[in-house]
């Protein structure tokens, strides 16, 4: 319900007449709300720590590039592809890695940042980019609002709140008891009955569709799209910091933490110090692993 | 005679190279204490873990209530009806107490809600004396706790077996009469237990039968004090006189 009431006060923004600045910034926000939240369900819930982030949003990316940019879809059609593209990505990986009791932990994190590279390097060099990079300058913007800027606006605020609703099902259902159980000791959950395979690969095929469609639209939004951009090391960093800093036990908690970081970075890089910006994640990562452990949510409620 | 609610044939399982289970035979009949004893490194934790699907048996069969159990995944062989302890307790250290024995109900033979697993699992932490730990977590407990919550947390799927790895080793003369009883109560609510242990007073207060396991396979069974009293027990044990 709370969540219905925010969707409500925030999609009329677009209508008050702001700057464009303020619905792009905003934009941003929830662009990274949603990607830090998708990570989270498999990686933060379960446990299984995925440097891979980039790669599946960047399969949205590309998915939409194509569709809209190179075949003339329309945009918001090319949305369920740009999901079910990285989802089946995802599903096809898990089946492999999931069924090894040794990727877990840290390998499973050098896996995925590998397939990030994989990925990255199909699509430069096949006619899906083939190097150039993609122009989607020419997309047409439907009109949900009165300006483009308001229709990105209410996508990624759409995107956001459905990711979150998503994250707190999950968080307070079945599936989700066992994700965490999964997260602590995934040999007793098996033996306590949890399917844990079947899980994993579920909570994977949602957190890697999620990402895509963010990818979609942010495709769009950018309007030209290249493969050093889309799957940038900086995509899977910042997640990870994000939901470490809000807190992966609660589902609201990588919100938290996108807000707060997506707000510090637009400060720096609006600013003369981008470089400084970095520098500044790059301390809050050491502050949060030594003094927050558990995130900011993580220390405000125990579950 | 019934048939027996587990039936354990010829199980072979090695690990390279070391035969952990060299051919073990099993029955272990509805409503029953077997106690499962034997030296340590004879195969007692690996033949739990391999009927729990932990492990995969190299050669054999394992049948619960007449259904193969053989390449199942653990998780069906827990929503079958069997539980398990660990010797060393293995709680989800981030669920709260509560949250650790409300997961396997939620998960066992008849799924439950949320709301009803936890009732159904604050009756169990009531029967092992839990009940005032309710909301901490593992890490506050000490060790007798966490082995009561081990018990807590098998119990509250409401197994048809219940395999206990040396669940009472460890606690004092008062904790243990303690255990022994909830024990007796288990069986009284229907389960059918079996238990690896090297407490000797416990294995024949409890046990209805005794099976011995040395070198991975069963070498004696029967009645507790008339197995305790068996040649090849007492040399597995202590070894072969005048060696």
């Amino acid at each position: 319900m709370r969540l219905v009431a925010a969707g409500l006060a925030l999609g009329v923004v677009p209508f008050l007449g702001l700057a464009a600045f303020y619905e792009s910034f905003l934009y941003l926000i929830f662009l990274w709300v949603a990607l830090a939240t998708s990570w989270n369900i498999l990686s933060g819930y379960a446990g299984y720590f995925s440097f891979g982030h980039a790669a599946f949003f960047g399969a949205g990316a590309y998915t939409t590039a194509v569709l809209a940019g190179k075949l003339g879809w329309p945009f918001l059609w090319t949305l369920p592809l740009a999901a079910a593209v990285p989802a089946l990505l995802g599903v096809a990986l898990g089946a492999v890695i999931f069924r090894v009791r040794a990727l877990r932990g840290e390998l499973f994190a050098v896996l995925t940042l590998a397939v990030t590279f994989v990925v990255a390097t199909i699509v430069l060099n096949t006619p899906i980019d083939g190097g150039p990079g993609v122009y989607l300058g020419a997309v047409a913007i439907p009109g949900l609002a009165p300006s483009p800027s308001g229709t990105f606006y209410l996508l990624a605020l759409a995107l956001a709140l459905g990711t979150l609703w998503i994250a707190r099902a999950i968080y307070r259902s079945r599936f989700g008891t066992g994700l965490f159980a999964i997260h602590d000791d995934e040999e007793v959950a098996e033996v306590m009955g949890v399917p844990t395979y079947r899980f994993k690969l579920a909570a994977f095929a949602l957190s890697c569709a999620l990402a895509g469609i963010a990818g979609g639209i942010h495709s769009v939004f950018v309007s030209y799209v290249t493969v050093g951009e889309t799957f940038s090391g900086w995509t899977a960093l910042y997640v990870i910091l994000m939901s470490a800093l809000g807190g992966t036990r609660h589902w609201l908690g990588p919100a938290i933490g996108a807000a707060a970081i997506t707000t510090l970075l637009y400060v720096f890089t609006t600013s003369d110090y981008a470089v400084a910006g970095r520098a500044a994640v790059g301390l809050i990562f050491i502050v949060v692993i030594l003094f927050l452990p558990q995130g900011i949510l993580g220390k405000l409620a125990r579950r | 005679m019934n048939e027996p609610l587990l039936l354990v044939r010829g199980v072979r399982k090695a690990f390279k190279g070391v035969q952990a289970l060299a051919g073990v035979d099993l029955e272990v009949q509805r409503g029953e204490i077997l106690g499962l004893v034997g030296p340590n490194g004879s195969g007692k934790s690996t033949l739990i873990n391999v009927v729990s699907g932990h492990y995969r048996s190299d050669a054999g069969s394992i049948a619960f209530e007449g259904r193969s159990l053989a390449g199942e995944a653990p998780h069906r062989i827990a929503r079958a009806g069997i539980a398990r302890t660990y010797q060393i307790p293995r709680p989800f250290a981030h669920l709260s107490v509560l949250g650790n024995v409300a997961l396997p109900p939620m998960f066992g033979q008849v799924v439950m809600d949320r709301a009803s697993a936890e009732r159904e699992a604050r009756r169990w932490l009531e029967f092992t004396g839990l009940a005032g730990k309710a909301a901490l977590r593992p890490g506050d407990l000490n060790l007798h706790q966490r082995k009561f919550l081990e018990l807590a947390r098998a119990l509250a799927s409401r197994p048809k077996l219940l395999f206990l790895d040396e669940v009472l080793s460890g606690l004092t003369p008062v904790e243990m009469d303690k255990a022994i009883g909830l024990i007796r109560a288990i069986r009284e609510q229907g389960a059918t237990i079996v238990f690896v242990e090297h407490v000797m007073r416990a294995v024949l207060e409890l046990s209805d039968r005794v099976v011995v396991m040395t070198h991975g396979k069963n070498i004696a069974q029967g009645l507790p004090r008339d197995v305790m009293r068996d040649r090849a027990v007492i040399e597995a044990y202590l070894g072969s006189a005048g060696a």
